[in-house]
């Protein structure tokens, strides 16, 4: 098990639990204070105080921050408790979604617990991705979430609505379409903890996608390259002992990028056929790199996957 | 110059120390000076060096070579959070971290006690590096390459030296953390009454 991993790399169990307790908890405490905040503004309106409305950006701010908080929590969890960490992502994805992040989209479709998928949401920012691109006339009708300006977000709306069984089939033309001609496909814009350059996420999104022959070859490749990339990291990391061994590192162990494709990639191309290309992968790597792809493995492996 | 409002986390014998460092005008004193309780004011200038800094930040528990100790034990300066709340970098990174979140996570001793002290404060920052500097603090985003979103790193954490006066804290709190009831709440918040807002050095000069 992946405790076992956290171990090798000089990591406790314990402060790895607490670190994840702690995010959770204090992801709650945040959401508290944003119950408490909402409450102060309805009781200010009824009364007709003089005082304005919550400032837009304390709420945001407390938001984003619980959402944050449950994100690094799912992270850690992820290492140890597969389903706490998808409850945590759940959360998170929720939290993130109501602020307009596809991020938070592929959180929750990665978590699997979204019972009423909102296909129309999708069908929207697909709409207004194409629209960015000039693939549809811009229209009134067409309102763009502001995060979804940010390449980062676009590429998370794509692998949002890939893993998305139903959403990729009922909106599978406008995917294509817009997965073909965006200029990300050769972007270098930062994507991810690792700032991997946007283009190896859209080849990854590609792939995904069209399930051609080799597609889950080329969808392991970029993955390790990723975990060769956050293995660095880690290592790096690791030589200030004070902050990682008590786990306030700013380096995640836990991956959701990785995590989250491998697990897209078995529901696109079979639990066999992605662990092959993914085990092919990792006979090459170095012992950190392997780790963390084991890591992100595991979690991808125990999702439960619909069908496409 | 920027003024930059802080917080520190703290983990005290009991809250009559945790008061005492408002109360007493003791403010928040570098590890170095805590450890060796005077402090010499020609060696104030060879400690604050970028070497050091660089210590500090990446290596907080290495045997300091000039003194045989513990550098987290000798170190002059004082870490502080600030948070990262820039909403383009948020969705850059899709991460967003507030103050008290780390200043909790490091005052509870990294999750080992149930209590954390906080600290509220603010610290006049230099707009580039000036580590020599005493009066001024560090921005330490740039001193390592492998942390999370280096590229859209804004903000986050910042480096006092030698002390905070007692003056510049608004306030001092205390925090428990209930792990088995998941539950993690202020229980006092004591403020200080000599606090100086850091209005006073604003530069904007109103109309009579």
């Amino acid at each position: 098990m992946s405790f076992r991993h956290l171990e090798a790399m000089q990591l406790e169990a314990e402060r790895v639990r607490a670190a994840a307790d702690f995010l959770d908890d204090y992801g709650r405490l945040c959401v508290h204070d944003l119950q408490q905040l909402e409450s102060r503004t309805s009781r200010t309106t009824e009364s007709g105080s003089m005082i304005g409305p919550v400032d837009d950006d304390q709420r945001w701010a407390i938001q984003a921050d619980a959402a944050s908080a449950f994100r690094e929590a799912a992270q850690w969890a992820l290492c140890f408790d597969p389903a706490r960490a998808r409850d945590l992502l759940d959360l998170a994805g929720s939290l993130f979604s109501q602020l307009g992040y596809s991020f938070g989209s592929y959180l929750r479709v990665l978590a699997n617990r979204w019972v009423d998928l909102p296909v129309r949401e999708f069908m929207r920012d697909l709409d207004g991705l194409a629209s960015l691109y000039g693939l549809r006339e811009r229209s009134a009708d067409i309102v763009i979430p502001e995060p979804l300006n940010h390449p980062q977000q676009q590429a998370y709306l794509m692998l949002a609505c890939i893993g998305s069984p139903v959403v990729a089939d009922q909106l599978s033309n406008r995917l294509g379409q817009i997965l073909e001609s965006s200029p990300h496909r050769e972007g270098v814009t930062p994507v991810g903890a690792q700032g991997t350059p946007i283009r190896r996420y859209w080849e990854i999104a590609t792939a995904l996608f069209q399930q051609q022959s080799g597609a889950a070859a080329l969808v392991a490749d970029h993955v390790a390259a990723m975990a060769r990339s956050q293995a660095e990291a880690v290592e790096l990391a690791m030589s200030n002992t004070h902050l990682w061994r008590n786990a306030a590192s700013a380096v995640d162990v836990g991956n959701i990028d990785m995590a989250g494709i491998a697990a897209i990639g078995i529901g696109r191309f079979g639990g066999e056929a992605m662990r092959g290309a993914l085990d092919e992968q990792m006979r090459l790597m170095g012992d950190r790199g392997r780790m963390l792809m084991e890591i992100a493995l595991e979690f991808a492996e125990s999702t439960p996957h619909d069908d496409y | 110059m920027i003024i930059q409002w802080c917080i520190k986390g703290l983990n005290l014998d009991d809250d009559a120390a945790a008061r005492d460092i408002v109360d007493c005008r003791g403010g928040i004193l570098c590890n170095w000076w805590r450890t060796v309780g005077r402090i010499d004011t020609a060696l104030r200038r060879e400690r604050l060096t970028s070497a050091n800094l660089n210590v500090h930040v990446n290596h907080f528990t290495v045997i300091d070579p000039s003194c045989g100790k513990p550098f987290s034990t000798m170190t002059p300066f004082i870490s502080l959070s600030a948070g990262t709340v820039e909403r383009d970098a948020a969705a850059r990174t899709n991460l967003v971290h507030r103050a008290r979140r780390t200043a909790l996570w490091f005052g509870t001793e990294f999750g080992r006690r149930s209590i954390a002290f906080l600290y509220l404060c603010w610290v006049v920052l230099a707009p580039r590096q000036a580590v020599e500097i005493e009066g001024v603090g560090e921005e330490v985003r740039d001193l390592n390459t492998y942390r999370r979103y280096s590229a859209f790193q804004t903000e986050g954490e910042v480096v006092a030296k030698i002390w905070i006066p007692d003056n510049q804290i608004r306030a001092c709190e205390k925090w428990t953390w209930d792990r088995s009831a998941h539950r993690l709440a202020l229980d006092w918040c004591h403020p200080n009454q000599r606090f100086t807002p850091p209005e006073r050095l604003s530069n904007v000069r109103e109309l009579l």
